[in-house]
């Protein structure tokens, strides 16, 4: 077995290489001399062959590196692994356990302590609270390591592989929560069912009653002040336990409850679509329990592409031009015809009988326009003085401009005698 | 007493842009429209005041949306919003099954690949709602790109934080009674 002093001095000159290997000793409790040669090399990449070997053959000899009983592989010293674990913080997470039996025993170094000042014994005073002191280093130590290590866990946790599963990647924070912050919250409770406030309590009242007992009693200053540091170290320690429970349970919660949130929503969707296999999409989801949203139809009408060729073409429209006939000028026809009714209906008595009267009418006035000729004709049988009839079979009779097609009225005589 | 509010206009110069969304039925996401949303952020109160006088509700959710809040919706809407859900569930429950973390849905690429994986995962469901082919996905999130409930991204899309939305709902409804009397009773009029 190497002495101390050459472990140390072999440490400080292999610090590369036993820092590199700390965090490997997770993944491997031994190494075999290829794994150590290539850690060697990756510390100290100046190094030869020979050199690498000569550092591993000075790392045994010197008791850094232990041969494994029945077999060849190496271990680090335990004692350097947890001299540089703890320097370089890669402490793993204590158990709770242990520190429920450190604080529970707490208690029993205060009854001792307190048994000596009530006996008044001196050597079961300073035993009690030289017991005292170490545990509440112990306690110190394994708070901080935690604390750490709490730390390294939410890092590992939320800087993995985003794909992993996620119950995967939480695994580490779910078992620290349940399995440390959870019974150490229980302990540090400061409640009637936590341990670790009363036995601090207690341990502190002890202190300090042994301080005065020693005071009276006038015992040297040393033993006062020893005395006096251990009540120092039992308040610091209050205060680093509520310290690191908070820091762990804020490091920790968040990630919980981000874990428990997932499951949470997970399991809601997986309810909902299972009743929306059942009764369909309709029935489990009414719009009412689901987002809204208003949209405002901004109802703008504009005039469509038939309306607008429309438009074009009223804008250029030209009108047809339409020749007027040209003004007759040469018409030698009277607009209006003179008619002397007197010498009509004299000529008219004088030749009656007339088989036709229309035709009798244009032959004695073929000037006459054909309106003028039928108007008169329609005058002339419709007065009473004349006994006219009208034959069975139709005759055509052509006048100026127009053909009629008549039942041609007969004047047989005048019923006036003048 | 009468209190009257002084709401400065120079102090709002996004007024029209944000009313023009939000009129439109759109989200506003932080991540998406970091200017307009800073502006709404500094200036909550006052938006808040004059969009309630003009008789809209104005929400604005911690978690980085806004829009403005209605009780009741056209047909049309109701019929969107119900199909996205769906769609939604479908993707966030194949999102849970490979054990994906849920609340980071912002980072998830909605794509193609997606849309075949859940057509042959749920292929009886989204038939029985016409959606079992990638164009009528395609469809359901070119709506909610709309509304502001996703971003079109590199071929696919991306959601958007006002997905928050429809996920309080999903485990609201879930908490509820799953089977409430009358229920069935009362059908819903759709065209």
């Amino acid at each position: 077995m190497a002495s101390p002093r050459t472990l140390t001095y072999s440490l400080y000159t292999h610090w590369d290489v036993v820092e590199s290997l700390v965090p490997l000793t997770r993944d491997f409790p031994a190494f075999d001399s290829q794994q150590l040669l290539s850690v060697i090399a990756r510390a100290n990449p100046a190094l030869d062959s020979a050199q690498r070997d000569e550092v591993l053959r000075q790392m045994v000899s010197s008791d850094l590196l232990r041969l494994l009983p029945r077999g060849n592989a190496l271990e680090l010293h335990p004692l350097v692994l947890e001299f540089v674990r703890g320097l370089t913080r890669e402490h793993d997470l204590g158990l709770s356990e242990v520190l429920r039996a450190r604080v529970d025993a707490i208690k029993d170094a205060t009854a001792r302590l307190a048994d000596g000042v009530s006996s008044n014994q001196s050597d079961s005073m300073r035993g009690g609270a030289q017991k005292l002191s170490e545990l509440f280093r112990q306690i110190s130590q394994q708070l901080d390591q935690d604390r750490h290590a709490i730390l390294e866990l939410a890092e590992r946790a939320k800087s993995a592989d985003a794909n992993l599963p996620l119950s995967r990647r939480y695994a580490e924070v779910l078992e620290a929560y349940d399995s440390y912050v959870e019974p150490m919250a229980e302990m540090m409770d400061s409640g009637p069912s936590g341990t670790f406030y009363r036995h601090l309590e207690n341990a502190e009242q002890a202190l300090d009653v042994a301080v005065d007992t020693l005071e009276v009693r006038g015992a040297l200053y040393t033993h006062r002040l020893a005395m006096r540091q251990v009540a120092f170290q039992a308040k610091e320690l209050r205060r680093l336990g509520r310290e690191v429970l908070k820091q762990c349970s804020d490091t920790l919660l968040p990630l919980r409850e981000e874990l428990r949130q997932h499951n949470a929503l997970s399991a809601a969707i997986s309810h909902l679509l299972g009743q929306v296999r059942k009764r369909g999409l309709r029935r489990t989801l009414r719009s009412a329990t689901l987002p809204l949203w208003q949209r405002d139809m901004q109802r703008r009408v504009t005039v469509g592409n038939e309306v607008l060729t429309l438009m074009s073409e009223a804008l250029n429209y030209v009108p047809d031009t339409v020749a007027f006939p040209e003004e007759d000028g040469g018409s030698k026809e009277p607009l209006f015809d003179l008619v002397d009714e007197g010498s009509l209906l004299a000529a008219l008595r004088r030749d009656a009988p007339i088989d036709n009267l229309l035709e009798w009418l244009h032959r004695q006035y073929p000037q006459w326009n054909d309106a003028t000729t039928l108007r008169l004709y329609h005058e002339i049988v419709q007065q009473p003085q004349w006994r006219a009839d009208q034959p069975e079979s139709p005759v055509s009779q052509t006048l100026n401009t127009v053909r009629v097609r008549l039942h041609p009225h007969r004047i047989l005589a005048s019923n006036d005698p003048a | 007493m009468n209190t009257t509010v002084t709401i400065d206009l120079n102090r709002l110069p996004s007024l029209a842009d944000l009313f023009a969304q939000f009129n439109a039925g759109k989200h506003l996401n932080r991540v998406g429209n970091h200017s307009l949303w800073a502006e709404l952020e500094r200036e909550q109160a006052q938006y808040e005041a004059l969009f309630a006088a003009l008789g809209y509700a104005l929400k604005i959710d911690g978690r980085g949306f806004a829009w403005f809040h209605v009780e009741e919706s056209s047909q049309n809407v109701s019929k969107t919003t119900r199909q996205l859900a769906l769609l939604l569930m479908l993707i966030f429950e194949f999102k849970a099954d490979a054990g994906v973390h849920l609340a980071k849905f912002t980072d998830w690429v909605i794509d193609q690949g997606l849309f075949d994986a859940l057509i042959e995962k749920n292929e009886m469901l989204l038939k029985a709602e016409n959606l079992a082919d990638v164009e009528s996905l395609a469809q359901v999130m070119r709506a909610a790109s709309n509304y502001g409930f996703a971003t079109a991204d590199q071929g696919g899309w991306r959601l958007l934080p006002a997905v928050f939305r429809y996920l309080d709902r999903f485990e609201e409804l879930a908490r509820k009674a799953p089977d409430e009397p009358g229920d069935d009773e009362v059908e819903e009029a759709e065209l």
